[in-house]
């Protein structure tokens, strides 16, 4: 649900408004940090809108007392704003999950846990937390990973590419490390590419840090998850999928064509034939493959040579 | 003219401050900003500011203003109001955990937590992130259900569902939510979030109880395609990609076998026999299966059952 302007302006004040009359004159370098305001000018322009606000009546006795004096937030007459406001379950939802994803990890510590303690209490009083929340386990190289992404140290990488026998070695600028879809993901700077690169961390076979520096970026990172987008020399394939196979669509950038109550026809984009072909090995009787040459005869070598495995 | 924000905060005061609940014609003859209008726009921007807190979390309640139940007037219950006693050190651990949790890019929590009085983020350029697929409103919606015992309608792969829900649970980046049938509160079914849609919440609150002692941690307790008991197999793969095999299965040693540096065979625990295929194919023909016979024989049938 989104919050127009003026909504978001109210939820910060009524955050703002308890939190000032329960510590009385605080620091206005606090307070702006506290509450995300972006400098002084925008904490003043809301306590300007309290100032004009209070209880029926409307006489200066009424109206709210706000202001910045001495480097201090003074707030007064403001009782009818003295406590907090509920969470919203959507609120909850998003504070209580989060607390429970990073519990989980090495971030996690005693705070965490009380504080998800008095959330779950505050939700559902004397019941166990009504939601959970998982992460993939973290990678051995998620430290070095995380700690060359903080102090621009340009690192080195052996990653394995669509081709399992084939391996990369690439000099990166480490960006930022997220958990997308249940898989952990680097994006970073390559330098081999000359572009920005999304890596999947468990095809990374090892780490060195090097003695070479980057510029780290000043904004926050971005950790929208960019899938796979076809470029011009993708290669695509049709396929027909069974019950047990439509799972596909699911995880995979896919056109469904055509659903028969059988089967379901998609169209798939690939940058590799080895993708397309893998993909049918696995899924067995569970999908046939209706068009694409390229995948065809890929998979066609590639269950042979792993059948001839079995023959020795 | 006053501003939507004043006439807002006004709005709250006035309800907060009154000792009755206060119609809407008292509203609207005290609040700036409502007075100077006509009937029909009154109603409309009445109407909006009270959207407005209702997002924020504000349930303004009509209750009749005395015992005849002639005249109706507005509240603000005292369950809109939280109370939770968090220290500091508790809120810069929320912060953290919200800053690390992102929705479309961006802290899915932040908001939130200025209601708990907001909290200073030690490293605003943490370059770690996770995300728990809150972007869409379904989560938030199975959540209220829970916490509100509410009956919850939707559609699940085209059939149309009727669940009392317990409790929901995010696992390897999908959200489930496990409940019962109204009626059979002992017939637990779980259900994964992006295969259902059409989510409608039941109006009647408390219109059930989940059983006791029943966790989050109780949705999908048991994957129903992993046996419960691990077996192992026996793996000879390509020596270069030994160390790919012990990622994805913890506990996988290496064994002496044969004498061929270039290969190495690896006893693999698994629980999950279609899952160590879909690895083991992921390594094209660079390993293969040895025991025990029956995974070896699934390995065969399963390639061999692909007609291109």
């Amino acid at each position: 649900m989104t919050l127009s302007k003026t909504e978001q302006r109210l939820n910060r004040i009524l955050g703002l408004v308890p939190w000032v009359l329960a510590n009385p004159y605080p620091k206005v370098d606090e307070v702006i940090e506290r509450f995300g305001y972006s400098g002084r000018k925008e904490l003043a322009k809301d306590l300007n809108v309290l100032m004009v606000c209070g209880v029926p009546g409307y006489f200066p006795d009424d109206l709210t007392f706000a202001q910045i004096k001495d480097d201090e937030v003074v707030l007064d007459l403001a009782d009818y704003l003295s406590r907090p406001l509920k969470l919203t379950p959507s609120e909850a939802l998003g504070l209580l999950s989060a607390a429970l994803a990073v519990a989980g990890t090495s971030e996690g510590n005693e705070a965490l846990d009380r504080a998800i303690g008095k959330l779950t209490n505050s939700l559902m009083p004397d019941a166990e937390p009504p939601v959970a929340a998982e992460l993939p386990r973290e990678p051995e190289c998620l430290s070095t990973l995380r700690q060359a992404a903080g102090e621009g140290q340009v690192l080195e990488i052996t990653y394995v590419s669509t081709n399992i026998n084939r391996t990369t070695i690439r000099d990166i600028e480490p960006i930022s490390v997220h958990v997308s879809i249940g898989n952990w993901y680097l994006h970073a700077f390559c330098r081999r590419a000359n572009d920005h690169r999304t890596f999947r961390v468990d095809r990374i076979r090892s780490v060195r840090v090097t003695d070479q520096k980057f510029q780290t970026p000043s904004e926050p990172p971005d950790f929208r998850f960019k899938g796979y987008t076809p470029s011009a020399d993708a290669i695509y394939a049709r396929l027909a999928l069974g019950r047990k196979a439509r799972w596909l669509t699911e995880y995979y950038p896919v056109d469904v064509l055509e659903d028969t109550g059988e089967e379901l026809i998609v169209r798939i984009a690939m940058s590799d034939a080895r993708i397309g072909a893998r993909l049918l090995l696995r899924l067995g009787n569970q999908a046939r493959l209706v068009k694409g040459e390229e995948v065809r005869e890929e998979t066609i070598r590639l269950q042979q040579a792993i059948l001839s495995r079995y023959k020795q | 003219m006053s501003r939507p924000l004043e006439r807002l905060i006004n709005l709250l005061a006035y309800l907060v401050d009154s000792p009755s609940p206060v119609t809407s014609e008292q509203i609207r003859q005290t609040i700036p900003g409502y007075d100077d209008l006509s009937d029909s726009a009154f109603h409309k921007k009445f109407e909006r500011d009270k959207a407005s807190l209702r997002k924020l979390g504000f349930n303004l309640t009509l209750v009749p203003t005395d015992i005849w139940k002639v005249e109706f007037g507005y509240v603000i219950p005292d369950e809109n109001f939280l109370s939770i006693d968090l220290t500091e050190e508790e809120r810069s651990a929320l912060a953290l955990a919200v800053h690390m949790v992102r929705s479309g890019g961006w802290p899915a929590g932040a908001m939130p937590l200025l209601k708990l009085g907001g909290a200073r983020v030690a490293d605003p350029n943490l370059p770690v992130g996770y995300s728990l697929g809150l972007d869409s409103d379904y989560p938030a919606l199975i959540f209220q259900a829970i916490l509100e015992r509410r009956v919850l309608s939707f559609s699940y792969r085209g059939h149309d569902r009727e669940l009392c829900p317990y409790a929901m649970r995010h696992l390897r980046g999908n959200w489930y939510f496990a409940g019962a049938e109204p009626g059979e509160p002992d017939q637990v079914r779980t259900y994964r979030m992006d295969r259902a849609e059409g989510f409608k919440l039941h109006t009647k609150q408390q219109a059930f109880k989940p059983p006791k002692g029943y966790r989050a941690q109780d949705v999908l307790s048991s994957m129903p395609w992993e046996d419960p008991v691990a077996r192992q197999a026996l793996i000879r793969c390509h020596t270069r990609l030994a160390w790919w095999v012990k990622d994805r299965f913890p506990g996988t040693t290496a064994v002496k076998y044969g004498s061929d540096p270039d290969w190495t065979t690896l006893e693999v625990p698994y629980t999950n026999s279609g899952l160590l295929l879909d690895r083991l194919i992921d390594l094209d023909d660079m390993a293969v299966i040895l025991e025990p016979a029956d995974l070896r024989a699934e390995m065969i049938d399963r390639l061999k059952a692909l007609v291109v």
